[in-house]
């Protein structure tokens, strides 16, 4: 997981002008010029219109831009996109197989997890950094470990009940 | 948010050296709160040096 030596490190000042850079996401290389101050979220979203992470708050309090770096849960909002040009970014687009859903988007499909859906990219993008990281999936430690994706419809314990279910089957 | 030049850090002494060769120039690890500092106004800076890649901060954000 770590490529902080792949060819793509960029190296030297860089900007303020747009520089060009690849961003690799969901394993597809993505050649792009923009400026450093370009945060991550601006970059998937506005430039190359991966539209799936969600920009709530951006001020990294909701949750909303979550994706994985090096499969890593980080907010995009939050950081610049020249800051990960050598790194692996996996989007909400990029978990599903084909037609073959990811278990969590199954999941929350199953228990209704979600109203209006805003938040729910980042959610699930969240429960995959939760359950890579190898908490047990009590629902106290869901709430806890989750506690940084805001989901105003209320619809907690719907999302806890997905990722409960999910986590249980991983630990069979 | 202004714009502002970038660089990353190689090692510690490289990057106290880009910080303290320019006045304006900040530290950026995780970007909180320099991101929301940057995005409100209430901090512009010439440059942002880039430490993640310091092992002695435990790896990459």
């Amino acid at each position: 997981m770590h490529m902080a030596s792949q060819p793509g490190a960029p190296t030297g000042r860089l900007g303020p002008d747009a520089i060009p850079l690849v961003l690799r996401v969901n394993g597809q290389d993505y050649p792009l010029v923009i400026e450093p101050r370009v945060t991550l979220l601006d970059a998937l979203r506005e430039h190359l219109g991966l539209t799936g992470s969600k920009k709530g708050c951006a001020h990294g309090e909701c949750g909303a831009c979550t994706v994985l770096v090096d499969g890593r849960r980080i907010n995009a909002c939050m950081t610049f996109a020249v800051m990960h040009a050598d790194q692996a970014i996996t989007t909400i687009e990029g978990l599903a197989q084909g037609d073959a859903l990811h278990p969590l988007q199954e999941a929350f499909i199953h228990h209704d997890g979600f109203q209006c859906g805003y938040c729910t990219p980042g959610q699930i993008m969240s429960a995959v950094g939760f359950l890579a990281e190898g908490h047990t999936g009590t629902d106290a430690e869901i709430r806890e470990w989750m506690s940084g994706n805001l989901c105003r419809c209320g619809a907690y314990p719907n999302i806890v009940a997905a990722i409960a279910e999910v986590a249980r089957e991983k630990a069979c | 948010m202004q714009p502002f030049a970038y660089t990353r850090a190689a090692d510690p002494s490289d990057a106290v050296a880009a910080v303290a060769a320019e006045p304006d120039a900040a530290f950026i690890a995780g970007g909180t709160e320099l991101v929301n500092w940057l995005q409100d106004g209430l901090a512009n800076h010439s440059l942002l040096v880039d430490v993640n890649a310091l092992s002695m901060l435990g790896g990459r954000v």
